[in-house]
């Protein structure tokens, strides 16, 4: 299969009580999304993400187009089996524990008790919440609530997984450890809707992206095609010595390059919180 | 076929989202309370006043009861009516139907949930009622057996005149001639060697056919086969039962019996209809007997909660419980307001009459007509769709010691399904229709 989620056409008009159009969140959307990809889905509030998202998933009936996920029409329950969603804010039922939470959502994919049992454990192991399985989740702090509503999304370990803002409101560690679930999703060849206002985090680890602005999709494409600057290059040397650097200066000068910087790199603060609470990896329990 | 689709999958799912409804009435203590409620509210009967023990017993029945009937319908009522807008208003839903799930089989599972919540509850306030009887019994001297006697109604009424009151089935008998209840199919060995006999008569003098209040009356119980008869008088007061009893053998062994009546006294007429009549057979099982009380109370319930769960696939929660309480009390007042209509239909009758007669139609403080129809077929209009709930109303049956038989059963079932099959496809064709834009 070429594509794993498509959209053709796809608009969302929505309506008032009397039929009445009312607002127009989503304008002729073609979009394609490749097998074992991490596709960014960006755009400003309001833009339609979480309208496209809602028409991808079969939350949403189209105005008109259609959307098609692994082959399937959203609302077929033979797709919905294959793919996994995390939403936007975690949506759980707050008097189930972690353990009858991943239990109730893994038998409506009518998974048998062995399986569902084994991949349970899995997940709470890969998420840390071993300490806490047999807590309700009205006594979860919010990035545990996070990691066991990311669970349920993987408890069928589904070929498609869509991700509405997976990091919002976690703190850089458990955010950190997100991406790193995301790229192992990648790595084990599972395709990724994800959908961020982080505009670092998706250019970090997305294949390609697609801009949307007041329902309309302005850029798609590959990350770097997108963000590559084809007149500016950049060396970054390490041990480079004073003279050598305005020799090097000088020649680009002489070839006819304008010399925009030449400073020393940074890293990012991400890399610097990280490394200074290294030994705060793992999420505190 | 695929693990997502197919039977086997849809019923696992179903018992998943049920599952669900009924842990979370569980853990949400709601099912705890309204128990605990229930069992001190059956349990302050006790406290009530009572003229004597046999009082006393019928206080705790009725008391028992219809608090479980309103806390089963009231809980139903609440629970279905946040139910589903609250998984839509917290967006529970966005986790659930885009899981492999029909959401139409959301909507069947929490209605199945509701309803096995309904049952156990059900089940454990029968208990309660039942266990409480007995330490009354064993605590109160005197205190009568809480009795169940199947009642059996006559396969046909006939008599000299037809009497068009109360439906037009009756009939009219005087002095000379007899009306006469035809029974036929009684089962053989299950009536005692008395036979309680329950009926209710209209008494009319003549010529003018004015109410008479009470009057002696006439009674002939004949054994069909033999032709054996056997008379006595008892006094009756117009429309009110009287209970009286005839021999065991008046009833023949293939299983009929005729009971006939004319008035004893002169210038006077008795009125009867089919079902004011009933005979009384040997005692079946309280206990047991009581549980299918609880089914028809469950019955009920049920209609309640599929109204509150199909509205709230669309409307608001406060919407849904206001329907759902709507359709309890006009089922409740069903009767109320049968007699009201044909309050209606009789002042309509008159002011057609005065008409005819050339006077005018209605007087100063009588509403026009055509309010009259418009009010009584509207009226109409809901009596048919909301059943008569007197056919769930247990109470009824204790207050006259009547068990509850297959056909009291079948005539509850026949007024549910119907009205159940609706809702219940009415509840998935809106659930299906809708999406999720908020």
């Amino acid at each position: 299969m070429d594509t794993v989620i498509e959209a053709r056409g796809l608009t969302k008009v929505y309506k008032d009580f009397w039929g009445r159009p009312r607002l127009k969140a989503l304008d002729g959307l073609n979009l394609e999304v490749r097998p074992g990809e991490i596709f960014g889905f960006i755009g400003p509030n309001g833009s339609g993400k979480t309208t496209t998202m809602k028409l991808l998933l079969g939350l949403l009936f189209p105005t008109s187009g259609t959307a098609r996920v692994l082959g399937r029409a959203p609302t077929d329950v033979a797709a919905k089996a294959r793919i996994g969603f995390l939403p936007e804010e975690s949506y759980l039922y707050r008097f189930l524990n972690a353990d009858e939470t991943l239990d109730f959502y893994a038998r409506l994919f009518h998974i048998d008790r062995a399986t569902r049992r084994k991949r349970i454990d899995e997940l709470i192991a890969r998420f840390g919440m071993e300490h806490a399985r047999k807590r309700q989740i009205r006594e979860y702090s919010k990035g545990m609530v996070r990691r066991i509503t990311f669970a349920q999304a993987l408890v069928n370990d589904p070929e498609v997984v869509f991700l509405d803002e997976p990091t919002s409101g976690l703190d850089p560690i458990s955010t950190r450890d997100m991406k790193d679930l995301i790229l192992d999703l990648k790595a084990r060849g599972k395709t990724v809707f994800l959908s961020s206002h982080l505009l670092a985090d998706v250019q970090a680890i997305c294949d390609r992206i697609g801009i949307i602005h007041e329902g309309k999709l302005k850029e798609y494409g590959a990350v770097r095609d997108i963000l590559v600057r084809r007149d500016h290059v950049a060396l970054t040397f390490r041990n480079l010595g004073d003279e050598t650097r305005r020799k090097l200066v000088d020649i680009a000068k002489q070839e006819g390059a304008e010399l925009i910087s030449a400073d020393n790199t940074l890293e990012t603060l991400e890399d610097v919180f990280l490394r200074t609470v290294q030994g705060a990896k793992k999420p505190p329990s | 076929m695929s693990s997502a689709t197919g039977l086997a999958a849809t019923l696992g799912r179903l018992r998943a989202v049920a599952g669900l409804t009924f842990l979370e009435a569980v853990r949400r203590k709601v099912f705890l309370i309204v128990i605990i409620v229930g069992a001190a509210i059956v349990s302050s009967a006790a406290f009530l006043p009572a003229v004597d023990p046999s009082g006393r017993l019928r206080l705790i029945e009725i008391w028992s009861v219809r608090t479980v009937t309103i806390f089963c319908s009231l809980g139903a009522i609440f629970l279905a009516g946040f139910s589903l807008p609250g998984d839509f208003e917290q967006r529970r839903i966005y986790t659930l139907v885009t899981k492999p799930v029909h959401k139409g089989t959301l909507f069947l599972g929490k209605f199945l949930g509701f309803v096995l919540l309904m049952a156990v509850f059900l089940l454990i306030m029968g208990t309660l009622t039942l266990v409480y009887l007995r330490i009354i019994a064993a605590a109160t001297k005197d205190f009568p057996e809480a009795r169940a006697l199947p009642r059996y109604v006559p396969q046909g009424l006939s008599g000299p005149f037809e009497d068009r009151e109360r439906g037009g089935r009756g009939a009219r008998s005087d002095q000379k001639q007899e009306v006469e209840w035809i029974f036929e199919g009684l089962p053989p060995g299950r009536f005692p060697e008395r036979v309680p006999v329950t009926a209710k008569l209209d008494l009319r003098r003549l010529p003018g056919m004015e109410f008479r209040l009470e009057a002696n009356v006439a009674i002939t119980a004949v054994n069909p086969k033999t032709l054996e008869k056997h008379e006595q008088v008892v006094r009756f007061q117009t429309n009110r039962f009287t209970t009286f009893e005839i021999p065991g053998a008046a009833i023949s062994d293939d299983g009929r019996l005729g009971i006939r009546m004319r008035p004893a006294e002169p210038d006077l007429q008795v009125a009867a209809w089919p079902d004011g009549l009933t005979i009384s057979g040997l005692p079946v099982n309280f206990e047991l007997n009581f549980m299918k009380g609880m089914g028809l109370i469950l019955l009920q319930s049920t209609l309640v909660l599929l109204a509150t769960l199909a509205a709230s696939t669309f409307v608001s929660a406060p919407v849904s419980i206001l329907l759902g309480i709507c359709l309890f009390l006009t089922g409740s007042s069903w009767s109320f307001v049968t007699e009201s209509l044909e309050d209606v239909d009789r002042q309509l009758r008159d002011q057609e009459r005065r008409e005819r007669q050339g006077a005018p139609a209605r007087g100063p403080d009588e509403v026009p007509p055509w309010l009259l129809r418009a009010s009584g077929a509207l009226s109409r209009g809901i009596l048919k769709a909301v059943p008569d709930f007197d056919k769930y109303n247990f109470g009824e049956w204790l207050l006259t010691d009547t068990a509850v038989s297959g056909r009291d059963a079948g005539r509850a079932l026949a007024a549910f399904a119907p009205r159940g099959a609706v809702l219940l496809l009415l509840g998935l064709l809106l659930i299906s229709i809708r999406d999720f834009a908020t």
